[in-house]
């Protein structure tokens, strides 16, 4: 047998993992970490990779790369879908994922974990938590909106793990 | 005429096991001759609706018989489906 277990605060609506000690951009469905250091680690939801498909193709920016405000810090291709991360403020790449590289499908198998993509190193005066949702609020919106925003019961394939 | 069991496979566009699970459910297909086989997409609308119906969120799931109690989850071992089959022909 398997299916996700999650040992830490999370929400679960409609079969989508939300933890609770993120922070979202709930109409991008991605994640935010925030690694204490000044650092943010990026990665899509569990909505994301169920809505987009196999992720097939990363491309990640140079670390050091300056992204201004808007602009994208990461791109993906998935199998029905092509995205674009971007924050709200400027930005450097810290740090890729370099195993995405060859394995794009870790972002479906580990969204919330293995499966991370980028980390930035916010303008120091940004207040990161002021732009996106904490795990508890994002639930609760996600609850709400669900059907209106189109999204499906999310499904996790072999292997998937939070 | 006898029954014929009626095997579900469900996929999805996330799912990498599925495509040898669709190998193996259709290499038994030809080789069981009381064996009905369906391949469904969760991403589908008719998936959606039997998917929901039967509380199927992982892929790749198999369901025999249309009772979600016959199940397989994960790429289907060989005697796990002989195991149900033979179960499900008493």
């Amino acid at each position: 047998m398997f299916g996700p277990k999650i040992d830490r605060p999370h929400s679960n609506i409609r079969n989508c993992i939300i933890p609770h000690e993120l922070f979202y951009d709930i109409k991008n469905h991605f994640w935010l970490r925030d690694e204490k250091d000044g650092t943010w680690t990026i990665g899509l939801t569990d909505m994301a990779q169920t809505a987009g498909g196999k992720v097939l193709h990363f491309k990640p920016w140079k670390r050091g790369a300056k992204r201004k405000a808007n602009k994208p810090v990461a791109m993906l291709e998935a199998a029905k879908w092509l995205g674009i991360i971007r924050v709200p403020f400027a930005t450097t790449i810290v740090d890729f994922n370099e195993e995405l590289l060859e394995n794009a499908y870790a972002i479906n198998q580990y969204p919330y974990t293995k499966g991370w993509i980028v980390r930035i190193q916010p303008e120091d005066e940004t207040k990161v938590t002021d732009h996106f949702l904490p795990g508890n609020d994002a639930a609760k919106e996600y609850e709400k909106n669900f059907d209106t925003w189109g999204l499906a019961d999310c499904v996790h394939c072999l292997g998937f793990e939070v | 005429m006898s029954h014929k069991i009626h095997i579900v496979l469900f996929t999805h566009p996330t799912c990498v096991g599925c495509g040898e699970s669709i190998r193996r459910m259709q290499r038994l297909e030809k080789e069981e001759n009381d064996i009905d086989f369906e391949i469904m997409s969760l991403a589908g609308e008719t998936g959606k609706k039997l998917g929901e119906k039967w509380h199927i969120h992982s892929v790749p799931t198999i369901v025999f018989d249309d009772d979600p109690e016959n199940r397989i989850m994960g790429i289907p071992k060989p005697e796990t489906i002989q195991s149900i089959l033979s179960k499900l022909r008493k």
